[in-house]
């Protein structure tokens, strides 16, 4: 039986993991749903220019990579991937945009990026269980009282 | 502790707490509330033409006596404008940095270098200093420690003479121009309060010029032909606008109900008054060269001009009550109840307000006037790269 053939082995992270340098070149492509999705909500919130500003690209890019390499679990789908890094693009525009301005031209306080790092993580948070977490029925378990149980097997 | 050990639960309900907290601590959390109170003591000088009505006139005595209390050199670039509040004048010095220099003695109490290049103006408001260089636009502290920039705001101007004000300090609250247009902004945060808008929902791209009793008076563009407008300042909301007027640069000045517009045309100069109700055009002169920025005190408007001549208005009528050759040699002025002085590459005269006769003439050392101002009983005149602080005997 295969099962037994494996019992002599000594456990050791799966060779088919992508090294971080793979992770990295996984993470590019993501970002093109992301801005997909982020370029029309940008122009509904009426940030959208044709030209972005420099800083506008850095902060883009600089968000954008750092959620699309999250996406790039090693056990993860494609599609979950995917999912992972449009919703959290969506989230965090949407928060941003709609209820607060996103990064105020002040330079020189500090503080006025805790609003913004916080959605952030909210964001990164609820993307990522909407992506890897049976997706808006984690939300509706939440109503219907399916919900709650610990998830470390759910996506295996 | 890996996402995967924690509940749908906890990480929807973690993600949500995160998003609800990142509202609430929102930037505009940091932001004071509006306040544009422009009253300042005798001992202050907050910007060039002393306070943001830019009468240039100070409610005191005055006096014919000077004698230079001390005087002081900076390093680098000549110094371009000095204001004066808590017992310190302030100097912007060109590819240097920002001076605080005690009235008492011209002792150094700080120097602040935000950029290299600072040196385009220098104002105060809300205890706060305002400069700008060639890459932003800079707040400082009471004792020169940084606040907060403003990136892409640069070469923003507090001059009223050859250039177009860009920002004004009124209490805390800064106006300024901005991406968007005429906009207002808290002097402690730095976060905006309102843009600007025409009575058609438009942007109100305009120049924050002079401000009293409530009302912000702006102009559009340093040339051309454009009205100049009236803006509340509560809400950035257009109350009225004047005709559209050709200038090359203009200022304005503002002294009870009427606004004084000073500035260069194409023909020479012009002085105009509009009433403060509604801009209706009350009275205008022309002159054969560009006027300056006006002092304005007892129903008397005096302008230098661009020739180095000296010109007074009747402020009600226009009439002109005097004039003063081209040996005035005229370039900056600043008004007391009694006295008239003048900045000129000579030094400082003082003149008879109501005559322009002359009345005393003290020599300084330098050709090149950039800064004057009156507080705390001196006189500060800005020359070349030098200071000099002249006592006023009061009366005299």
């Amino acid at each position: 039986m295969p099962e037994a053939s494996r019992q002599g082995d000594v456990p050791s992270l799966d060779d088919d993991d992508p090294t971080l340098s793979e992770r990295f070149g996984m993470t590019i492509p993501l970002l093109l749903p992301a801005w997909l999705v982020t370029y029309p909500l940008r122009w509904l919130l009426d940030r959208q220019t044709l030209v972005p500003s420099p800083l506008g690209l850095v902060c883009w890019g600089g968000i954008g990579l750092a959620f699309a390499f999250g996406a790039t679990y090693p056990d993860n789908d494609e599609v979950a991937a995917v999912v992972f890094a449009v919703v959290v693009a969506a989230v965090f525009y949407v928060a941003e945009g709609v209820l607060a301005p996103p990064f105020p031209a002040v330079r020189g306080q500090p503080v006025y990026l805790v609003g913004p790092l916080l959605n952030a993580v909210g964001a990164f948070l609820v993307g990522h269980v909407v992506a890897y977490h049976r997706g808006l029925g984690t939300v509706l378990g939440l109503v219907t009282g399916d919900d709650g149980s610990e998830v470390a097997d759910d996506d295996s | 502790m890996s996402l995967n050990r924690l509940s749908r639960r906890s990480l929807l309900a973690g993600g949500v707490g995160a998003l609800a907290g990142g509202q609430l601590l929102r930037p505009s959390t940091f932001r004071e509330s509006f306040d544009a109170d422009p009253s300042v003591s005798t001992d202050e000088w907050l910007l060039p033409g002393r306070s943001p009505a830019r009468r240039n006139h100070v409610p005191v005595t005055g006096g014919t006596e000077l004698s230079v209390a001390w005087d002081r050199s900076f390093d680098g670039g000549s110094g371009y404008r000095v204001v004066v509040a808590d017992g310190r004048a302030i100097v912007p010095v060109t590819d240097d940095a920002v001076y605080a220099v005690e009235v008492a003695d011209g002792s150094t109490a700080w120097r602040a270098r935000p950029r290299p290049e600072s040196g385009y103006g220098v104002a105060l408001g809300g205890e706060h200093i305002c400069c700008s260089t060639g890459d932003g636009f800079y707040v400082l502290g009471p004792s020169g420690n940084s606040k907060w920039w403003l990136p892409g705001y640069n070469y923003r101007t507090v001059e009223s003479a050859g250039f177009l004000s860009t920002f004004l300090p009124v209490g805390s609250t800064l106006f300024t121009v901005g991406r968007r247009g005429l906009e207002a902004r808290d002097m402690a945060s730095g976060l905006r309060h309102w843009v600007g808008a025409r009575p058609d929902g438009s942007r109100l791209t305009t120049n924050p010029l002079a401000f009293a009793d409530g009302t912000l008076y702006c102009a559009g563009g340093r040339y051309g032909k454009q009205p100049f407008v009236a803006v509340d300042p509560e809400d950035g909301s257009q109350q009225w606008a004047t005709a559209a007027f050709e200038y090359e640069n203009r200022q304005l000045a503002v002294d009870g109900d009427t606004l004084l517009a000073t500035g260069e045309t194409e023909a020479g100069g012009r002085i105009q008054a509009f009433a403060v109700d509604d801009g209706a055009l009350r009275w205008q002169r022309a002159t054969a060269t560009g006027l300056l920025g006006p002092t304005v005190a007892d129903g008397l408007v005096v302008c230098a001009s661009e020739g180095g001549r000296l010109h007074a208005f009747d402020r009600t009528s226009g009439e002109q009550r005097w004039t003063v050759g081209r040996q005035a040699a005229a370039d900056e002025l600043v008004r007391t109840d009694n006295h008239l002085y003048i900045h000129s590459p000579r030094g400082v005269e003082v003149r008879d307000p109501s005559t322009g006769e002359r009345r005393a003439l003290h020599e300084l050392e330098g050709t090149d006037p950039n800064g004057f101002a009156y507080a705390s009983g001196h006189l500060f005149a800005l020359r070349d790269d030098r200071l000099f602080a002249l006592e006023v005997v009061d009366g005299a």
